[in-house]
């Protein structure tokens, strides 16, 4: 099996070839010297099938942050048949370097000049042939987005992967070490074989920022920006959940119903009443988690973000925070995991652990679920969008606060400093890839997590046999008396209780579970659910869903990049303890006024 | 790539932080440990190439631009770059 990494600076086009060149095969894995998992494929070039690796994007083989003493260790462990550099044709001076760097290496790359498209506009010309007799390797034109030269690149790659032979682990290790004189001879290149206007002028780009980037209106525009996307999330959403709804139903009428005369009622009561509704109930949710990560998509593809962090890094760097960590904040609105793996180009320790401590609080799209379901059920419709908009308030309150709070102690002296990449419009074939993901993703989910959650709370909600069904006899029932003294402060009654723990492993099972544990769907758990809560529980109990931890999946991750248990340890220590302050604190002064 | 020698010339030299949006100026040196300078100029901010200022915020970072590239850089991080405006 030959393998090909793709090696690449950040904002090169990286990801979008590796995408195009691996369709939507690709999956996460593990490999060898490499503490983080890595996103691969296996795909078909020439007569043979190949493992093709994207390694993170680095600036430099020497570099100090994370991102980069991954793509050594990599290099250093495992053998690679071919590397895969992607270059910025728009930036050949600032990434030449780095090509020599790896040819030094004795790796031998086939060098992609990627969005030759941009660079044709804005003037430049580049001698790719020069180029490819002066460093003696394949150099290839392309634009990665549009397609244009994929195809003859994918050829030579194929030619290149079945013609060289790599350098052996060890001389490659010994080659790692520092090398000099390779900007001098980068420059050189770029006078010989690149000619480019004196002044790179991107009017388009400079036009919008001109705008968006305005001293006064920036911060405004960006909010304004950020609400229409919630806006159009909704607006679009809500007919497609109803849909989605009303499919699940016909379904059960058409097929599920039909067989209640041959199995056993306790059966049956736990297929269908327990296990289709309850993931039924969250399968309704997905178009708008994805219509989420849709618009996430938009946003990423535009590069608003970088403009984001330009305009907010002021208010981060009170809390010892920076720009990027808004930006990441912002990621976690739809998955906190990939948001604490983006932190990974942090080079400080400290600034990188404040960073991660901070995400969690992002009310990421499994935790807007339960929001808007609850919303929906106790509140009037002109109400919920006011409540759903507190508990953004909240998150991000509490994210702040947290920084505010372990910001003294996690001091870092990290330089701020950050590619700002031209505004582009974002491409149809990438953003329904990213939409995809999330349903591949969620399917994963839901066949784990969310089947297990909703099994056992049938289980705890419907056992020992003889029990009411939910009633304070069950397990459940049991685990929500042992509970009370802790919950009973905070307004959450029992039956909620035993919901909250499984919570703890997604938040997603919580509507499932709501179902399992109810045997009811649709407008008659709305109905249950105002028997169990009032308006001032409703919010206790979400502000607690919000801060109390976010999802099993993400403490993994903080262990997984801290490398520490005390940290996750402390980070989980912390949103425990936050979000039961936070509950108590409003139900008691909330009832204390009357309310 | 040195930039302890610079030492004796710092007087006349001011940084990058001084500069005014559109004012352009030399790169001279880096002033930071190693390991930010080692970020810093894998980020395209070298000896000898030329910074143009493109956008300031009041209290926020700077736009700056650095041969081909456009990065975003916080006010104290470029008081780290040293530069000349000697013509």
């Amino acid at each position: 099996m030959k393998r090909l990494a793709i090696v690449g600076m950040p904002n090169t086009g990286k990801s979008t070839f590796f995408n195009r060149l691996t369709g939507s095969s690709s999956r996460v894995g593990n490999w060898p010297g490499v503490t983080v998992e890595l996103l691969s494929a296996r795909i078909v070039l020439g007569n043979d099938a190949v493992d093709v690796i994207d390694l993170p994007g680095i600036y430099d083989l020497h570099g100090f942050a994370e991102d980069e003493q991954i793509v050594r260790d990599f290099l250093e462990n495992n053998r690679v048949d071919l590397i895969t550099l992607v270059l910025n044709a728009t930036q050949l001076d600032h990434q030449l370097p780095l090509a020599l760097q790896i040819i030094k290496l004795g790796l031998q790359p086939v060098i992609l000049v990627n969005m030759i498209d941009e660079a044709e506009k804005l003037g430049i010309r580049i001698d790719a042939d020069g180029l490819e007799r002066d460093l003696n390797c394949p150099v290839q034109l392309l634009s990665a987005r549009h397609g244009t030269g994929f195809n003859e690149t994918r050829d030579v790659i194929s030619a290149t992967l079945y013609r060289t032979q790599p350098p052996p682990l060890d001389t490659l290790r010994e080659n790692l070490h520092a090398d000099d004189e390779i900007v001098e001879r980068a420059d050189a290149l770029v006078g010989r074989y690149i000619t480019s206007p004196s002044k790179l002028v991107r009017k388009m780009t400079e036009r919008i920022d001109h705008v968006l980037l305005h001293p006064v209106l920036g911060l405004p525009l960006f909010f304004l920006a950020m609400f229409l996307v919630f806006q159009a999330v909704y607006t679009l959403g809500a007919p497609l959940q109803d849909a989605v709804a009303w499919l699940l139903d016909l379904l059960k009428a058409q097929a599920l119903e039909p067989l209640a005369g041959s199995m056993s009622p306790a059966l049956y009561g736990f297929l269908v009443d327990g296990l289709y509704d309850g993931i039924g109930t969250v399968a309704s949710f997905v178009p708008v988690i994805i219509l989420f990560f849709f618009f996430m998509a938009i946003v990423e593809d535009s590069g608003y973000l970088a403009r984001a962090a330009y305009l907010t890094d002021a208010l981060m760097a009170r809390m010892g925070l920076d720009g990027r960590g808004f930006v990441m904040i912002l990621m976690g609105f739809g998955c906190n995991v990939p948001a604490l793996m983006g932190t990974r180009v942090m080079r400080s320790r400290a600034l990188r652990w404040l960073s991660m401590l901070v995400i969690p609080f992002s009310l990421c799209s499994a935790r807007l679920q339960v929001f808007i379901f609850i919303t929906t059920a106790l509140f009037t419709a002109s109400q919920a969008p006011f409540v759903l908009f507190f508990m953004y308030l909240a998150s991000f309150s509490a994210a702040f606060l947290t920084a505010l709070v372990f910001g003294r102690r996690l001091k870092s002296d990290e330089p701020f400093v950050l590619e700002m990449p031209p505004y582009r419009a974002p491409i149809l074939r990438q953003v329904l890839l990213r939409g995809w993901h999330e349903i591949a993703h969620f399917l994963r989910r839901a066949s784990t997590f969310i089947i297990t959650g909703v099994v056992l709370v049938w289980i705890l909600t419907h056992y020992p046999e003889g029990s009411t069904p939910g009633g304070a006899d069950t397990w459940a029932g049991l685990l929500g008396e042992w509970l009370k003294p802790a919950l009973d402060p905070i307004g959450i009654s029992a039956a909620m209780s035993v919901v909250l723990v499984f919570g703890f492993v997604a938040k997603e099972i919580v509507i499932g579970a709501m179902v399992a544990m109810t045997g009811l769907e649709g407008d008659a758990l709305n109905g249950y659910l105002a028997t169990q809560m009032d308006l001032v529980q409703a919010i206790s109990f979400m502000l607690f869903v919000l801060l109390y931890t976010p999802c099993l999946s993400t403490i993994a991750t903080q262990l997984s990049e801290s490398r520490s248990w005390k940290f996750a340890g402390i980070s989980l220590a912390w949103s425990l303890g936050l979000a039961w302050l936070v509950s108590f604190t409003f139900y008691q002064s909330a009832r204390l006024l009357g309310y | 790539m040195i930039e302890s020698s610079a030492g004796i010339k710092l007087k006349k030299m001011t940084n990058l932080s001084c500069l005014r949006q559109g004012e352009c100026a030399c790169i001279t040196g880096i002033h930071a440990p190693d390991d930010i300078r080692q970020r810093l100029q894998s980020m395209g901010l070298r000896t000898g190439r030329e910074a143009e200022v493109i956008r300031c915020s009041r209290q926020g970072p700077m736009q700056i631009r650095v041969g081909s590239l456009n990065l975003i850089m916080r006010r104290s991080d470029a008081a780290r770059v040293s530069i000349t405006t000697g013509k």
